[in-house]
């Protein structure tokens, strides 16, 4: 008892300090995986009973696809009159079956399984006559989200249906004048100007009289008539002057000007005469169409090429120099599949949309065609009927991954 | 010597009780010093050096920042380790000295340090020290939020930049000049900026670079003094003002003539007030909002602070403009209020069930009271010690101490004395002359205090194996183990000279032994039973050794817990959302789940932190938000008997249902010291240190998949790096080259378009608000139209940016994590139903076999095992050592190694009831059970001790020993009896008090309730019984 005594205090005092392994880390046992509840088999799978019968089932990835492998034994020896299938139902009601077949030690389902591996299976076993059934759910990327927290937070799906994209680029140009519509206005024979009948910034018509000059050689007066309508830009005429060569007006006409488009060599390429063009100026929107293609004349570094577009100035609100902005609509085509893009994120590397079924939330990988700035083409990974989820999707996303998130100080 | 002294009290006994008075002052003078908190402050030495660096990302912060900073501080004195993080705009080097290093020498050698370093980093980067705070600092915390229809003087809405530059502005000056406040730490809305947005199509237009917009307003806006001249006798001061003042100034600054007409900021940019581009938000009940932190510097008085900052925050809201609403949210007072509650309730009712006792057993009120005095005595001595050494008042510090114990010295001389005392007198049938009166005290006390004295240092010693703790523990037990030796200490001190000499001035009169009729019965009771003991002796001995086997086997079936946690009566709550969520997605998931929680009724208020504050002493990313939910009275509840378990298994559950967070609950004071100690908190943890973050982390990976392989390895986990979006853009030299213009135009027109670029700052009186250029949100948020971002060209004209640079998202590291100087990923895991020492074994074996560690990367084992071991090998060898040292002193007092052994027995005999009494309650063992039964082996060893030596000298005296041992039991019946009753009674308030911070004293309690019963019962039959066996060989002797 003496020898007790000094050994149960070192005992006491050592045996409760491994309390500080257990006491400090509490926090961090609730993030279990879900995987955690099944049960292993010998081969790594997992393993289903039932009286006497054993099934042991094992999905292994190659390059995307997924087989299913399974041993049966019943009371410990492996069985071979069976009859083995899985039906896999993925979320929107997607049915596939699998077969099995023996293949040496074990069972081989025949049927490859296309990614997502995320599905409910159901495994029948034909064996001596009599039906077992077992069903489990192999859920990968899924969240659940009840109608009303979804609501709250703002989740809305949409139908998956075709559509147009337009895929557009963005250019600036200046808006210059029309070479049709500036007239540099010349006399036509040397004399003195008599008379001059308009000014600065007067509005002419056709044909009306801007000046009248006497000629030197016949001495008769004629006049100079404006040859469209439009407005006096410059005038360089005074009655008593004597003119030669030298221009007396600039009669310019801006109720139709030219945006003068830069393309740049990246955009040039997808750029041709005849595609629809918004304009932008301001608040204002313009639409027009290419009318030609040339190559810049400048001696810049840039090797640019000038679309221009013809834009109706009728109610004069735009000014030669301005600069616009222009959309270029390089291609528009009818898809059979469009998603909008605010559905999209990145998870793993690779884009995905949520499909949304009931209280269920999935990712499903895309592959994507072209796209413009509301939608994308989709190639491969979504049906026309899918719901998916447009508004929030980051949401579904962070709510897959939320088990991966934590905090470290 | 002690002779000496006892005589010198009694002779002078009325300078003993004068001097007493004067340390009674003292004591009251130092308890308005005494820093009171609820818990220890378990921080390290520790210096935070932050730089904030906008615009940076993790990789630049930590390449052009921290790796300077942490160069710099190679080789400092006393430095344990240093760690990092670099972040987007943020560098945070973590030093950490050595315990004991005295932290102003310690901030003032990083200060230097900094200094030296300064030309090294980037233009404008400024490393800074964090508040001067520990884990206990966040003592404050306060909303700020307007009333709705609160209209701003110019009628808008109060919205997050109103407010924010009301915190700024208004509440924080006042509240940081308050004493003993490190910092005040704003967090949530936006701070102010004047921003100049031009559009890049018009800059085109007039031919406009961004650099000669932020040139024209550099150059715009800045007030000169020029000197003074004199004129007629008088001094002239001049000055050129040319500061901006509003957003009409900014507007019309000219940037450049064109055919002599002016181009000004508004022709091509539009001005408004901007939002920062921030890191950190804050919400209150769903709202946006902005919280203020305040902080208190290090070793000041919580609870006083906390109480200023309130009253000032008081006086703060007449500053208000109308409709500002500030709250305070937490306030550290009521915690500790209700601690330091908890603490007094149990000290006093212990106290006043100790004298009742004492009054009782003694039959003598006046001895029952001088016993009494030591108590209050004893702990303003005690009080003082702890403001000499610097140990504040808390709830471990004082949760220890028990009066019974304090008092056993005293209670055994007055118990004593009084027994000689009204012997002498019903001898003499009259009272006692002052001569023989003082000699009869004298000779009283001298009788039992050696061995009284040799108790209480018996006691103390025991304490010592705590001061071997280190690290947390010792932090949280070392100010606890102080204390009580400090109060033991005092209480040997008192004994000694007050008690004697009180004993002498006011016991003068009759003395009336009226024995009491408890220990008249129990005594009638004692000695039946202890003669049938004696002859039973050999049943009784095994009883006594199965007892002690049987709770030796109970002891390990009892669960363990490091320590019980204080319950601070709040929650904290961190919801955590994968890495990469925005701010403003952060901000929008957080107002969900604040909808979520209002249903709870159990909340008073509730706010969150997301991200980092304006000092980033909690440097959290964005995805990360800490909740406070500040509970209701619990009368308040729906339910009261509501457990606090169930109310946080009801919060997680319905949490859980919001979708995108998960979450971790823990409480305000443990969250921040979680978040500075920051440690590896797995059991183990293998760092794996290197260079190249794809390198380290494939590594990472290979540990990570050859620790799950090993039997009992759970939540294996890797350090999260990745996960942080990133875009990219890179310029194409070859292009750059073609058009003569070079990476930094690119750059700077990225940075500045989309960063933004601070061109200076705009005054409106003290406040101040930076001036800067960035492009307007429709443009910075969309990445399709950054493609086409006009760079201008040296020879006029432009190009778009896509075709001189690549745009690309790839993933990138959110955070780069660095230890000791080096690149860091952390691979932990915990074990389960295994030893950890074999497991951390294995770990190294098979990562040694199996993981090819390329050159240049090495790996460092920690965690908590590294602790649990030292602790376990330290201890190992301190308890059986302290063990030695008291049976060597008892050897030396009795001079046989026998008796020395006969009193020891009552250890484990004492240790069997406090088994019992944790096993009765339900309750783990943990450190604070453990410090119980350091405590109960003292007072064993006591109660043993006074029973072996009065038993000896009547043994002595008499030559008979059996009639010695039932005799001299007999007459320590009433004395083990008072002790033994008093050291429990003392502890019956603190076993059963429910108050907040009770159920870290419960555990001690209880023990030491349950060990001093059974050591009471075994000390009273078992040790007689063994006395009389092993010495019935010399009964002839």
């Amino acid at each position: 008892m003496r020898m007790l005594a000094p050994l149960s205090l070192t005992c006491l005092l050592t045996l409760s300090l491994p309390a500080l392994a257990g006491g400090s880390h509490g926090h961090e046992e609730d993030q279990h995986s879900p995987h955690e509840e099944t049960i292993t088999g010998p081969h790594g799978g997992l393993l289903l009973e039932e009286d006497e019968i054993t099934v042991e089932i094992l999905k292994s990835e190659q390059g995307g696809l997924a087989t299913m492998q399974a041993w049966v034994t019943r009371a410990g020896k492996a069985v071979n009159e069976l009859a083995l299938s899985a039906t896999l139902t993925r979320l929107g009601g997607d049915q596939e079956t699998v077969r099995f077949r023996h293949e040496g030690s074990h069972w081989l389902g025949q049927q490859k399984i296309r990614p997502p591996h995320s599905f409910d299976i159901s495994l029948e076993l034909m064996l001596g006559g009599q039906r077992h059934e077992w069903q489990w759910e192999s859920y990968e990327g899924r969240a659940e989200i009840s109608e009303a927290a979804a609501k709250k937070a703002g989740i809305v799906s949409q139908e998956a249906s075709g559509g147009a994209i337009d895929t557009e680029i963005q250019a600036y140009g200046r808006l210059t004048i029309p070479p049709e519509r500036r007239a540099t206005l010349h006399a036509r024979f040397p004399g003195l100007v008599t008379s001059v009948k308009t000014s600065l910034g007067d509005a002419v018509t056709k044909g009306d009289v801007l000046a009248v000059v006497e000629s030197n050689d016949s001495l008769r007066a004629y006049s100079l008539r404006a040859p469209f309508d439009g407005v006096i830009q410059q005038r360089h005429a005074n009655a008593g002057e004597v003119t030669g060569q030298e221009a007396l007006f600039t009669l310019i006409n801006t109720d139709t000007l030219w945006a003068e488009l830069t393309l740049f060599p990246q955009q040039r390429g997808a750029v041709q005469a005849g595609q629809p063009v918004t304009l932008q100026s301001g608040e204002r929107q313009f639409e027009s169409r290419i009318t030609s293609l040339t190559p810049s004349s400048r001696d810049a570094p840039v090797a640019t090429v000038i679309a221009r577009v013809a834009v109706d100035n009728g109610d004069d609100s735009l000014v030669p120099g301005d600069l616009v902005d222009a959309r270029i609509v390089i291609a528009s085509e009818q898809v059979p599949l469009r998603v909008d893009n605010r559905a999209l994120q990145e998870m793993n590397g690779s884009t995905v949309v949520f499909l949304h079924a009931g209280n269920a939330y999935e990712s499903r990988t895309v592959t994507l065609g072209r796209r413009d700035n509301r939608f994308s083409e989709v190639l491969d990974g979504l049906k026309p009927g899918d719901h998916y989820v447009v508004e929030n999707s980051y949401l579904i996303k962070a709510d897959i991954l939320k088990a991966g998130a934590a905090h470290h100080h | 010597m002690i002779d000496a002294i006892v005589r010198f009290s009694i002779e002078r006994r009325l300078l003993v009780l004068t001097l007493v008075l004067g340390l009674i002052g003292l004591g009251i003078w130092s308890y308005q010093r005494l820093p009171i908190d609820a818990v220890p402050d378990i921080t390290n030495v520790q210096v935070q050096i932050n730089t904030e660096a906008p615009g940076y990302s993790p990789l630049e912060a930590e390449q052009r920042v921290t790796f300077p900073v942490e160069t710099a501080l190679y080789g400092l004195p006393r430095l344990d380790y240093t760690r990092s993080i670099s972040r987007y705009g943020l560098s945070q080097v973590t030093v950490v000295f050595k315990e004991g290093t005295d932290i102003y020498f310690a901030r003032n050698l990083v200060n230097e340090r900094l200094s030296a370093i300064k030309g090294a980093l980037p233009d404008g980067l400024e490393p800074a020290m964090g508040p001067m705070a520990t884990g206990l600092g966040e003592i404050f915390l306060y909303s700020v939020e307007a009333e709705p229809g609160a209209r701003q003087p110019d009628g808008g809405k109060y919205d997050a930049i109103a407010l924010r530059e009301i915190q700024d502005w208004i509440i924080k000056p006042q509240l940081a000049q308050v004493p003993g406040v490190a910092e005040v730490n704003g967090i949530g809305g936006y701070d102010k900026q004047y921003h100049v947005m031009p559009s890049p199509k018009r800059l085109l237009q007039f031919g406009i670079t961004l650099e000669q917009l932020s040139t024209a307003l550099r150059n715009n806006n800045s007030n000169r003094g020029a000197g003074y001249i004199e004129r007629n006798g008088e001094q002239l001061l001049v000055r050129t003002p040319g500061q901006l003042k509003t957003i009409h100034d900014i507007e019309n600054v000219v940037i450049t003539v064109q055919d002599s007409a002016p181009i000004r900021v508004k022709d091509v940019a539009t001005v408004a007030i901007g939002k920062e581009l921030r890191t950190g938000a804050s919400t209150r009940d769903g709202r946006e909002t902005i919280l203020g932190t305040v902080m208190m510097l290090m070793g000041e008085n919580a609870n006083q602070v906390a109480r200023d900052v309130a009253e000032r925050l008081e006086a703060v809201k007449s500053s208000l403009p109308d409709g500002i609403k500030v709250e305070a949210v937490y306030d550290r007072t009521t915690l500790v209020e209700k601690t330091i509650a908890t603490v007094r309730t149990n000290l006093l009712e212990g106290a006043l069930l100790v004298i009742a006792v004492l009054f009782l057993l003694l039959g003598n009120l006046r001895a029952a009271l001088i016993t009494a005095a030591v108590i209050p005595l004893s702990m303003l001595a005690t009080i003082s010690g702890m403001v000499k050494i610097g140990v504040s008042a808390n709830l471990m510090s004082l949760g220890a101490l028990d009066f019974g114990l304090i008092v056993d010295g005293a209670v055994i001389i007055v118990e004593n004395c009084t027994r000689r005392l009204s012997l002498a007198q019903s001898r003499h049938r009259a009272v006692l002359p002052l001569r023989e009166r003082l000699q009869l005290v004298y000779e009283a006390t001298t009788e039992v205090i050696r061995p009284s004295l040799f108790g209480v240092a018996i006691i103390t010693i025991v304490y010592i194996p705590i001061f071997s703790l280190t690290g947390v523990e010792g932090k949280m037990f070392h100010p606890m183990a102080a204390t009580v030796i400090m109060a033991l200490l005092a209480a040997m001190l008192f004994s000694l000279t007050l008690v004697p000499a009180a004993v002498a001035v006011f016991m003068g009169g009759k003395v009336s032994e009226k024995e009491s009729p408890i220990i008249r019965s129990a005594k009638s009771l004692y000695r039946p039973v202890l003669e049938q003991a004696l002859a039973l002796r050999h049943i009784l001995i095994a009883i006594a050794l199965l007892l002690v086997l049987f709770c030796g086997w109970l002891m390990t079936t009892l669960g363990s817990e490091f320590i019980p946690q204080l319950d601070e009566g709040d929650i904290a709550m961190h919801a955590l959302r994968i890495p990469g969520t925005g701010i403003e997605q952060s901000v929008d998931m957080q107002k969900m789940l604040d909808e979520r929680l209002k249903d709870f009724e159990e909340i008073d208020k509730m706010v969150s932190r997301i991200g980092t504050p304006e000092v980033a002493n909690d440097p959290m990313p964005p995805n990360v938000s800490d909740n406070f939910l500040i509970l209701k009275p619990r009368e308040q509840w729906p339910a009261p008997s509501k457990s606090k378990e169930e109310l946080i298994r009801e919060l997680s559950a319905a949490v859980t249902e919001v979708p995108g967070n998960n979450f971790e609950f823990t409480q305000p004071i443990e969250m921040r010291f979680n978040e500075l100690i920051s440690g590896v908190r797995a059991d183990l943890g293998i760092k794996v240190l290197g260079d190249d973050l794809d390198t380290l982390l494939k590594t990472a990976n290979a540990i990570m998949a050859e620790v799950q392989a090993i039997p009992g390895a759970a939540d294996v986990r890797v350090e999260q790096v990745t996960g942080q979006p990133m875009l990219s853009i890179v310029p194409d030299r070859g292009a750059l080259g073609r058009y003569g213009i070079t990476v930094d135009d690119v750059q700077h027109l990225v940075a500045t378009g989309i960063g933004g670029e601070q061109v200076g700052l705009i005054y409106e009186g003290d406040r101040r608000f930076k001036l800067m250029v960035r492009l307007p949100e429709s443009l910075r948020q969309d990445v399709d139209r950054l493609r086409t971002l006009p760079v201008s060209l040296p020879t006029g004209g432009y190009i778009p940016l896509n075709e001189v640079a690549r745009l690309e998202i790839k993933p990138a590291p959110a955070q780069i994590s660095r230890e000791n100087g080096k690149r860091r990923v952390v691979v932990t895991a915990n074990v389960r139903d295994r030893d950890l020492g074999g497991f951390v074994e294995a770990a190294q074996q098979r990562i040694n076999q199996r993981v090819d560690l390329p050159s240049g990367y090495w790996l460092d084992f920690g965690g908590t095992f590294e602790q649990l071991e030292s602790a376990s090998q330290r201890l190992m060898l301190v308890v059986p050592v302290t063990l030695a040292i008291i049976i060597g002193l008892l050897i030396m007092a009795f001079g046989s190694v026998k008796d020395s052994l006969i009193i020891f027995t009552g250890v484990p005999l004492a240790l069997t009831g406090g088994v019992l009494a944790l096993w009765l309650r339900g309750m783990p063992l943990s450190i604070s059970a453990g410090v119980g039964f350091i405590a109960l082996s003292g007072v064993a060893v006591l109660n043993g001790l006074l029973m072996v030596a009065f038993i000896r000298d009547l043994w002595h005296q008499s030559g008979d020993l059996r009639h010695a041992v039932i005799e001299g039991a007999l007459i320590r019946l009433r004395p083990v009896l008072m002790t033994a009753l008093v050291a429990s009674l003392g502890f019956v308030p603190m076993a059963l008090n429910t108050g907040t911070g009770a159920e870290v004293q419960r555990p001690l309690a209880t023990v030491v309730i349950g060990g001093i019963l059974s050591s009471t019962l075994l000390t009273l039959l078992v040790l007689p019984v063994l006395y009389h066996w092993l010495h019935r060989g010399h009964e002839k002797a």
